[in-house]
């Protein structure tokens, strides 16, 4: 049987024991308290739990913030053409370049540029016009390719072709290629564009999007990393305009029939890897500076591919793409809502605690 | 002010003599006690009118145990009062404790050091001050129903324990004292 004590057991108890203790006077409370100052404000409890919240929400507002800027970040990165996860059109976010955080010279270039640097120092400046390595491998460099297949209505291939090249111009870029066959029940028109790097994304969003009137049967992209190679041809050519210049010095210097030949031999062997490397170079350079996207138009014959819709099928269809856009929408940022929730909770929890110790503090 | 004084003046006894459950101290006691009296004084605008007050100096009172009890904690590694539960007659007890009671009090003492404060306190302000669970809330910044809770268990485990186990019964506390 579980023992049991009733209150009136304890209170008798307690009140035993209290009285066991000797008791001692308060003394003179009132001179006590005029010592002690002025009154304290103490901060109202309601007060007190604005200000813990209103911390938790800054905290809550700094977070988002600063994921938000993160986001924004990415998205900077992605325009200058590097990793893109959320480009629409590398949907599956495959890396396509690096940045120049892992640029790497190969070493017997590095030791050329030293060598080089070195020969400044000694008053032998290397050539004038030899490209500085690091500063033109300052920017990502990327190889960007695509290309869309489109389906038009009857007799819309050559208006689309019009527009594509509109489309190309609007973005500073020109038509590379452009054919036009089978006349008649079935034409094609295939269109190469180079458009520069940086509008390669909205281009591709142009004509993919739904504005542009045509069907995108495939949209595919790629991109290189070309940087360290860039950066390597630079390099080299830095190193070979810097042996020309030492062998030109020598070549001055030169008194025989048979030695002037033998360093003008050298010198044009020397320029002419110089030409061929420059030749890679500007290449690289174009390629990279200039996307290249190719676009097929086809004309599916009897296909009415952008049917005007009726009121109602036009509501169901969008009520239809606005709930789906609505669930991707929700999806997408529940990751970065969830950890603002955990965020806000440890926010909240924090200061619930501080102000319990903050309020048995004060009193 | 003079109201104030007097308030405190009244209470004090009863301010102190809980303390000393709390801290098993007398010297503690006293100190937390004027300590608690003179945050009153300096906190008086938040003192609430009513019901509230009572509650709210045994708040004041037992937040100054703590710190007393935690300060001593973190300083010496010991609780307030460990070993200063001498024997009653050490503790010249007031006159007029009968000497069967002396023993009791031992009992009693010895049962409540062994409760955590947790458990301690709300025994005290309960069975000792008088508070009400709603009151005991307020005091010891919980909710009703943890105070209940704490309560319960605390009575549990004082009947369990072997100095009161033969207070423990169905007949009154009384009874046994005076048949003892």
């Amino acid at each position: 049987m579980t023992p049991v004590l009733s209150d009136e057991d304890l209170t008798a108890a307690l009140a035993a024991a209290a009285a066991s203790y000797p008791m001692s006077e308060p003394g003179d409370l009132a001179q006590e308290m005029r010592g002690t100052g002025s009154v304290v404000p103490m901060p109202s409890r309601r007060g007190v739990r604005w200000l813990a919240l209103a911390a938790a929400v800054v905290v809550a507002v700094l977070v988002t913030a600063s994921l938000t800027s993160g986001h924004a970040k990415l998205k900077q990165t992605d325009a200058r053409g590097t990793a893109a996860p959320n480009d629409a059109f590398n949907p599956k976010g495959a890396p396509i370049g690096t940045t120049t955080a892992g640029l790497s010279l190969r070493p017997d270039i590095a030791s050329t540029r030293d060598s080089l640097a070195a020969g400044a120092t000694h008053g032998q400046a290397p050539a004038a016009t030899a490209p500085a390595p690091m500063a033109l491998a300052d920017s990502a460099r990327v190889v960007k390719t695509g290309s869309i297949s489109l389906v038009v209505d009857d007799g819309k291939v050559a208006t689309t072709m019009t527009r594509l090249r509109g489309v190309a111009d609007g973005a500073h870029g020109y038509i590379a290629t452009e054919q036009t066959t089978g006349i008649g029940d079935n034409p094609t028109g295939t269109l190469t564009m180079r458009v520069p790097v940086a509008t390669f994304a909205g281009v591709v969003q142009q004509i993919t999007g739904k504005g542009f009137g045509a069907k995108v049967v495939s949209s595919q992209s790629s991109g290189k990393d070309v940087t360290a190679e860039y950066a390597d041809t630079a390099a080299q050519i830095a190193s070979l305009e810097a042996a020309r210049g030492r062998y030109l010095t020598i070549l001055n210097a030169a008194k025989s029939v048979g030695e002037i030949l033998s360093v003008q031999q050298r010198v044009d062997d020397v320029q002419g890897q110089i030409d061929r490397l420059e030749g890679s170079r500007r290449v690289l350079a174009n390629q990279s500076d200039l996307a290249t996207l190719t676009v097929a138009v086809n004309e599916k014959a009897g296909t009415v591919l952008f049917k005007e819709q009726s009121g109602w099928s036009k509501a169901w269809h969008n009520a239809g793409h606005g709930f789906t856009s609505g669930v991707e929408s929700l999806i997408a940022h529940s990751g970065r809502a969830l950890l603002v929730l955990i965020v806000g909770l440890l926010a909240l929890l924090l200061a619930r605690s501080g102000w319990r110790l903050a309020r048995r503090r004060l009193i | 002010m003079d109201d104030i004084d007097d308030w405190l003046k009244r209470d004090y006894t009863t301010a102190y003599r809980t303390a000393c459950l709390v801290l098993r101290d007398p010297i503690e006691a006293q100190d937390a006690v004027q300590e608690a009296f003179l945050r009153v004084w300096r906190f008086r605008d938040a003192i609430p009118e009513g019901d509230g007050r009572k509650a709210w100096l045994y708040r004041v009172v037992v937040n100054a145990c703590i710190s007393r009890i935690r300060s001593e904690r973190s300083r010496t590694g010991k609780d307030v009062g460990a070993g200063a539960l001498e024997s009653i007659a050490d503790r010249s007890p007031e006159p007029g404790v009968a000497a069967e009671h002396a023993q009791l009090a031992d009992d009693v003492l010895a049962a409540l050091a062994a409760l955590p404060e947790s458990l301690r306190v709300p025994v005290v302000l309960r069975f000792f001050v008088g508070l009400s669970e709603r009151e005991i809330a307020i005091a010891i910044d919980r909710r009703p129903g943890t105070v209940k809770s704490r309560l319960y268990d605390a009575k549990q485990r004082l009947a369990q324990d072997p100095r009161l186990a033969s207070w423990a019964s169905e007949d009154s506390f009384d009874t046994k004292a005076v048949a003892r």
